[in-house]
């Protein structure tokens, strides 16, 4: 019990991390980003490549990787959503179903689509709480993941870029006529979203192997977490995070292994039905 | 001939599906990432029912269609009350919820092995190859398929379907439904792919679970994009375009699994690029999806 609360914890970490690049875009533009469980699998293999095929310092291509994840963000936003933001929801939808079938089969062009191992020969560091068993990597993941989330708090509450993102998303008109400069704040949301889901797609890379179609299930399971929340809001998606990976393993000791990934739709659409505005009520990002 | 044949199948296969999948995306205005779900269960059911009864052909087929069609509206029932966006979510999960079953029930559908041997009762020309014979069969039925479509969209319901696409209000002002009047585009979409699914596992004689797979949604929308939503004509110019293009690419000699990455790359650049400069697709309804904001 405890093992699979554990176990819950670390899932749930990584898919509020994924979930926020989610709500913080539906927060702003009301659009959801079809390829941001691409940017998850893109981030894992930028580490691969700069870590395990070119040997660079890890802690360098940890943070080079997140900030080209980052970069990605921003310019698929440039290059294929902005020029639609006006335009019909359904054609940023397309386009974004598009991006995301380049990013996945582009990476699996480049690497092949059979899975790699970013963790290298694992040093097993158990540490044992109660009868619970946590690894030395995964400890690495709940710390970074709780460090992130708590920045971008204090990034969104108390910078001045976090003001104009919330203003952005409560009223996009009015943040145009009041001279919002939208077009760099849409790109800072993109951006940072981008870092964070760049990172647990990292952060997942050493806790398995990494594979370039792992971004649906990822981004599924995030984007359930954050309708379960409440779309757009911060702390819902970090609240949904937790439920999904709790719950998901928590099922697993009840449902066989093989439904695990059915869960996460049946619990998007029950939410999608019969709670659209998440466990929290609430759908706005000013509440972060 | 043999490969001509075949990719002539394909080609029919897909305009069927395309066409169908443009009702319900180019003239209802829904855009759906499920239309997997008709196809694999209409392609299952007939393969589950010749394997394992002695039902004639004609019974099997329309039992397939039947089941296909009729899981199709009870997708549609609960997907139709969420609007735009998760609207697409849920076909999307109800589809992939469909795959991860048909994966997992092995005792019915033998998992990820796939059926195998499917009995080909189309097939009765012993001297014929059995492409042929069903390019023979197909032929005809698409063409019925595609001017039943354009009939349909034509027609008062046709009609009804676009209003409630462009102005919900302004028709359920009307006194009519428009939830009811999409029900019934995704009935008629799903038992047209569920014909699509059904005509397919009888010809390739194997199936696997990946019938219900993304990729081939994404691949059927591309073509009805690519063709232009809201035309019906244009989704078989999508389907023969993009079952005749990649098979172009085979003749440069890359290793399979890089061809099947880049095959899949050339949709999303499709995708992409003609919803930014000409999303009204080759053939093009200009006014399909532009009241929808």
């Amino acid at each position: 019990m405890a093992q699979l609360l554990v176990n819950g914890l670390i899932a749930g970490g990584i898919y509020a991390l994924i979930a926020i690049g989610y709500t913080m875009v539906y927060g702003v533009l009301h659009f959801i980003n079809f390829a941001h469980g691409e940017i998850v699998t893109a981030g894992a293999f930028f580490f691969y490549s700069l870590h395990v095929l070119w040997g660079w310092n890890p802690v360098f291509s940890f943070f080079l990787s997140v900030l080209l994840c980052g970069g990605l963000g921003c310019l698929i936003e440039r290059g294929a959503y902005r020029p639609l933001r006006y335009a019909s929801r359904i054609s940023s939808l397309v386009t974004a179903i598009g991006v995301s079938v380049i990013l996945q089969n582009g990476l699996g062009a480049i690497f092949g689509f059979d899975p790699k191992s970013i963790s290298g020969s694992g040093e097993a560091v158990v540490y044992s709480i109660r009868n619970a068993f946590i690894t030395r990597p995964q400890v690495a993941v709940l710390a970074s993941a709780g460090g992130l989330l708590a920045g971008l708090f204090v990034f969104l509450k108390w910078t001045y870029i976090g003001t104009l993102i919330r203003a952005t998303g409560d009223d996009l008109s009015a943040a145009v006529s009041t001279g919002i400069p939208v077009d760099r704040t849409v790109s800072v949301t993109f951006f940072v979203g981008s870092l964070l889901a760049g990172t647990a797609g990292i952060l997942v890379g050493t806790l398995q192997d990494i594979q370039p179609t792992m971004g649906l299930p990822f981004g599924i399971k995030a984007f359930t977490a954050a309708v379960v929340g409440g779309i757009g809001s911060v702390p819902g998606a970090v609240i949904g995070g937790l439920f999904i990976g709790m719950a998901e393993n928590l099922g697993a000791w009840i449902f066989p292994t093989g439904y695990k990934d059915a869960f996460a739709f049946l619990v998007l659409i029950l939410f999608m039905l019969f709670r659209p505005r998440g466990i929290l009520g609430k759908s706005a990002l000013h509440n972060g | 001939m043999e490969y001509a044949g075949h990719l002539f199948f394909l080609i029919c296969i897909y305009a069927m599906l395309a066409s169908s999948l443009d009702l319900v995306v180019g003239y209802a205005g829904l855009l759906s990432l499920g239309h997997a779900a008709p196809f694999g269960m209409g392609a299952y059911a007939t393969a589950l029912l010749l394997l394992r009864t002695d039902l004639p052909f004609w019974t099997v087929t329309v039992l397939g269609i039947l089941v296909a069609a009729g899981v199709h509206f009870l997708i549609a029932i609960p997907s139709l009350k969420l609007k735009g966006d998760f609207f697409t979510l849920a076909t999307l999960g109800f589809a992939e919820t469909l795959r991860i079953f048909t994966q997992n029930l092995t005792p019915l559908t033998r998992g990820p092995m796939g059926l195998p041997g499917i009995p080909q009762p189309l097939a009765i020309l012993p001297a014929v190859s059995p492409t042929l014979q069903f390019d023979a069969v197909a032929c005809p039925v698409t063409v019925c398929v595609v001017v039943g479509l354009r009939i349909a969209v034509r027609s008062r319901f046709g009609k009804m379907l676009q209003a409630a696409r462009d102005d919900a209000e302004w028709l359920s002002s009307l006194g009519k439904n428009p939830e009811r009047i999409q029900r019934a585009a995704v009935f008629i979409a799903g038992s047209v792919a569920g014909l699509a699914g059904a005509l397919y596992a009888q010809y390739t004689t194997f199936i696997e679970p990946s019938v219900f797979g993304l990729t081939e949604s994404i691949l059927v929308l591309c073509m009805v994009i690519l063709g232009g939503p809201g035309t019906v004509w244009g989704s078989i110019f999508g389907a023969g375009f993009l079952i005749l293009l990649p098979e172009s690419l085979r003749w440069i000699g890359l290793p399979a699994p890089l061809l099947g990455a880049l095959r899949q790359m050339l949709y999303g650049i499709l995708l992409v690029v003609f919803m930014l400069f000409r999303p009204r697709g080759v053939w093009g309804n200009p006014w399909a999806w532009r009241s929808m904001r």
